[in-house]
């Protein structure tokens, strides 16, 4: 029963994201009324509510399936009792074997526990949306839950544990998110001067030197007081604000060469860590912001040489840029070592084809960092190649209207913010989801929203807080720039007879 | 305030939109569709090169899903089947171990043979109505098995008789191409092959070379069926053409020396043909020059390969206009730069069997589903002509005489007629020479069996032709159960 249904859910799972990324279009390149927008996002949040439930069967049937399976085989006598408790001990053991006798085999606490748990968060957090949060667009949320639970059912088909503890972090950045939400309703906050941000961005960025906690050969990791987390993850927030600050200032030649200076050490510092794709991301940050700043064009022709030439130095002096460049050239001259991570990766995407082998299907076992960098590979195999798309097309939507709302807002550090963070989350995609695919040398970074990891998570839910805060900003001021307008003025619709007005959909509407 | 004024209700000032946003815009979507395309390149174009790499490790488990079919001899005994082991794993079993190892191949650690070649067949569900029930009660679907033409009894015969030697023995039906009996020696056991990887791979006989098909030969007195075939198609009075056999024949500056110098007088091509005369063979081949050679070499398709299941090496003949005489006589005795597998020669056999016509040779008889249902019978399949039937004829007449009073007269004297061509290769000065027999039985007046012997430096040893002796007699005369 369970093949049948993860087979047939496989087209189901496809269509749902189709339709999904079809309507956010839709609304995008048509921007229709805000009723029917009002209808269209309702529509999404329905589809993300069958796509979970929809995985949530899914892994209920691999469990039921699992349990069966290990009680045949112990009447077999094919696995023991021991066993199968091995690594479990004293109160555990009794806690298992006593919920095991009230309790059908399959449901386990931790199972039931964690999808409640992950459940409850998700409606927990658009009710929340709905109420205290109006004024945000629905569009950028829509987003980010299907991406979430995309990356859910994805991790815990991939390792229970890990996505357990995905639910945790997911907890943890719904309250932080309703914080920075909260936060940044103070206007006070967009009067921060630019050096504050540029000590944060500087002090987060040395603190692997100060407190540093060795993780997989990279050093851009932190062990503070029992916490690990990778401070270049919030760097990014912080290294946008002090670039969106600088480039409102007048003195154009000053500020670019501050920014650059910052840039360069920043540079310096994230190579030493080989924390390469997180350089990469704010190379393209910096470069862009600056042409978006000077509105010069040999800026983007310059940026372009620029990395020409530094890579072509980078690929010389530094040993570890030299392999990531040589793999991609040729992963197949050394499949077993240097090459083996993206091999595995495209023997997986082949795989699955343009419709996937369905969930639990695949066989993602062998490719290394598989929950966390290489999870898009995952993605492919199992939900197969359109719905890899969709996804793509799904990020570059969420891209798109983050540059929408930064272009008609009317406040130079916003707009610049909002442009920086959108930036910011597209290039890392593409770093990603391009390296995975071999399309340029794979450097680590984590598909924002899917990818296992605590850090990523809640900087990326921070940057959706502070858009968010944004379109609500935005969406105040408007109104309240109305009223002032009709003060003075005589009401003419009230005079006449009321007419319903359908404003056009302005992204930034509440729903 | 002022400050804060800025910041709120009432924009002072719209900042300019430049086109700078759209192009940062449009940076991000041309990526974004780079991604879309090459993900699509990967899955339309580099699909089928990604997952045949030898070490994607995918296909492995598949398995998991399927249990892997049996492979079968041509009267059911099997080959290869998965069994449960004690502790409830899956274990691939082959009963007949190393005697059909190059045949039915090996899976586990890499792949090779039919465990390789017809992995495909073996690990689909017999029908889709098993994949279903599978799918629904979430259990294994047994995956089909082939049923390959090989006798296993004549297969296993052969393979104890050439114990000791190392060398390939093919027997195949010219009138079908079924292959009957591939054997290579030395061998290997499939089932405990990965635990004994290092010292097989190590070994310098090279156990895991498949000879029958991709070891390449000189071919030896083996060649002058070809010589005689470009007598009969370019010299006018091929009959009436002889020479005087002094045991040796000075061609240039070098001398071509027959079998042990062996003077066999004055004799036509019947006669040179049956006692294998190099020097009448050198002469003739100077004569007709290296052209005609060639042409000849090429008429019967040699060097190319006939669409065989298991992988073939490609045979050659490395002649040309600008060599010396002497080089265009040493190929036309069979030594000079010319290689060939035994399957070559076996084919070559089978065409002049089947008067003229080969059929495209095959090992596997049909596909069964779970049940033994036959879904799939392989039919019979003309590979293509090789030569006129007065040719095949010619050539016919010659390979009888080998074997009535030639080099072979040991195989007359049977129920059963055989035609042949015996061969002698030599190798090098101290190594003894590659021992060959091919040829073919008529029963009751129809062709039988087509059948090709080498035996690797072993002239001095039990050789091509009694072993060939031996097999048709087992052949023939075994007792039927």
């Amino acid at each position: 029963m369970f093949q049948m249904t993860a087979l047939v859910a496989k087209y189901i799972f496809l269509a749902l994201m189709m339709l999904f990324t079809g309507m956010g279009f839709y609304m995008y390149l048509k921007k229709p009324n805000s009723i029917v927008c009002r209808e269209l996002f309702s529509y999404q949040t329905a589809i993300i509510v069958i796509f979970n439930i929809l995985s949530f069967v899914i892994i209920i049937l691999k469990e039921v399936h699992t349990a069966q399976t290990m009680e045949t085989a112990l009447e077999a006598g094919i696995i023991t009792e021991n066993a199968q408790m091995a690594g479990i001990k004293g109160i555990m053991l009794r806690f298992q074997q006593l919920t095991e006798k009230i309790l059908p085999s399959w449901l386990r606490f931790s199972v039931v526990f964690t999808l409640l748990l992950y459940a409850g968060e998700m409606v927990f957090m658009y009710i929340l949306l709905l109420t205290l949060h109006r004024h945000t667009n629905r569009l950028l949320w829509n987003c980010v839950f299907m991406l979430v639970s995309v990356g859910f059912v994805m991790l815990w088909r991939l390792d229970q544990t890990t996505a357990r503890y995905q639910v945790y972090w997911l907890a943890l950045c719904f309250i932080v998110i309703n914080v920075v939400m909260l936060f940044f309703r103070g206007r006070w906050i967009w009067n921060i001067p630019v050096w504050l941000f540029l000590v944060a961005s500087v002090g987060l960025i040395v603190l692997p030197f100060v407190f540093p906690y060795e993780m997989n050969g990279s050093l851009n990791w932190v062990d503070l007081f029992g916490f690990t987390f990778q401070p270049s993850e919030f760097v990014k927030i912080m290294f946008a604000f002090f670039l969106a600050v600088l480039y409102t200032k007048n003195r154009k030649l000053y500020s670019v060469m501050v920014a650059g200076a910052v840039t360069a050490f920043m540079a310096l510092v994230l190579l030493i860590q080989r924390d390469l794709g997180t350089l990469l991301i704010f190379g393209i940050l910096a470069w862009l912001m600056t042409y978006d700043y000077t509105g010069k064009h040999y800026v983007l022709w310059g940026g372009v040489f620029l990395v020409a030439i530094a890579g072509f130095f980078a690929y010389r002096l530094f040993d570890h840029v030299q392999v990531r460049f040589d793999i991609w050239i040729d992963p197949w001259a050394d499949v077993s070592g240097q090459g083996y991570q993206i091999a595995q990766s495209l023997f997986a995407i082949t795989d699955g084809g343009f419709f996937g082998r369905g969930l639990y299907q695949g066989a993602p076992g062998y490719i290394p960092a598989r929950t966390t960098d290489m999870i898009f590979a995952v993605i492919v195999e199992e939900f197969g190649g359109v719905f890899a798309i969709c996804l793509i097309l799904t990020y570059l939507l969420m891209f798109l209207f983050v540059m929408e709302t930064g272009r008609r807002e009317r406040n130079q550090f916003r707009r610049n913010l909002l442009v920086a963070f959108g930036i910011l989350f597209m290039s890392q995609t593409f770093i990603i989801v391009g390296g995975v695919i071999k399309l340029i040398p794979l450097t680590g970074v984590t598909l924002p929203f899917i990818s296992y990891g605590g850090s990523s998570l809640l900087s990326n839910f921070i940057t959706i807080g502070i858009i968010e805060a944004v379109i609500r900003l935005y969406r105040i001021d408007r109104e309240e720039a109305r009223k002032h307008a009709r003060e003075g003025q005589i009401p003419q619709q009230i005079q006449g007879k009321q007419r319903i007005v359908l404003q056009p959909f302005e992204f930034g509407d509440p729903f | 305030m002022s400050s804060s004024r800025s910041n709120s209700a009432i924009p002072s000032k719209r900042p300019e939109n430049r086109a700078t946003f759209q192009v940062i815009q449009w940076i991000f979507i041309v990526l974004s569709f780079c991604l879309i395309l090459w993900l699509g390149k990967i899955l339309i174009v580099d699909r089928e090169t990604i997952s045949a790499n030898e070490y994607n490790p995918i296909g492995g488990e598949r398995e998991a899903d399927i249990i892997r079919g049996s492979i079968l001899a041509s009267n059911g005994s099997r080959l290869a089947y998965t069994d449960l082991s004690e502790d409830g794993s899956e274990v691939r079993r082959y009963p007949y171990g190393a005697a059909c190892a190059h045949v039915v191949g090996y899976t586990g650690g890499g792949q090779a043979g039919l465990e390789d070649e017809a992995s495909e067949i073996l690990l689909s569900p017999s029908t889709l109505m098993s994949q279903l029930q599978s799918w629904a009660s979430d259990e294994k679907v047994q995956g089909c098995s082939v049923q390959t033409t090989l006798d296993i009894d004549l297969q296993n015969y052969i393979y104890d008789q050439l114990d000791g030697y190392r060398g390939a023995v093919i027997v195949s039906e010219p009138s079908t191409g079924r292959v009957l009996a591939m054997v290579s020696n030395p061998s290997f056991d499939p089932e405990t092959l990965f635990d004994n990887w290092e010292s097989i791979i190590a070994n310098e006989e090279s156990p895991l070379y498949a000879r029958a098909t991709m070891g390449l030969y000189p071919p030896g007195s083996v060649f002058k069926i070809i010589t005689a075939l470009a007598m009969y198609r370019n010299l006018p009075d091929y009959n009436g053409y002889s020479y005087d056999c002094h045991g040796e024949l000075q061609v240039d500056d070098q001398v071509i020396e027959c079998n042990d110098h062996t003077e066999h007088g004055y004799m036509e091509l019947p006669d040179a043909f049956a006692y294998s005369c190099n020097g009448f063979f050198g002469k003739a081949g100077v004569e007709m020059g290296s052209r005609v050679l060639r042409q000849t070499a090429q008429y019967v398709k040699l060097g190319e390969t006939f669409n065989f299941i298991l992988p073939e090496s490609e045979s050659y003949m490395n002649l040309s206009e600008s060599d010396v005489d002497s080089m265009v006589a040493q190929t036309a005795m069979g030594q000079g730069e010319t290689l060939v597998t035994p399957m070559s020669i076996n084919q070559l056999t089978c065409a002049i069997a089947n008067q003229g016509s080969l059929y495209t040779p095959y090992l596997v008889e049909a596909v069964l589903d779970a049940r033994g249902n036959v879904l799939e019978q392989t039919q019979p399949a003309l590979w293509g002509s090789v030569m006129s039937e007065s040719e095949a004829a010619f050539l016919q007449e010659l390979m009888r005489g080998v074997t009535r009073y030639g080099t072979a007269s040991r195989l007359s004297g049977y129920d059963y007629e055989v035609f042949g061509k015996t061969g002698t290769a030599q190798v090098n000065e101290d190594q003894d020479s590659h021992s060959w027999f091919t040829g073919f039985t008529r029963m009751d007046g129809k062709t039988d069996i087509a059948i090709t012997v080498l035996l690797e430096n072993g002239a001095s040893g039990i050789g091509a032709v009694p072993l060939t002796d031996d097999i048709l007699w087992y052949y023939y005369n075994r007792s039927v159960d």
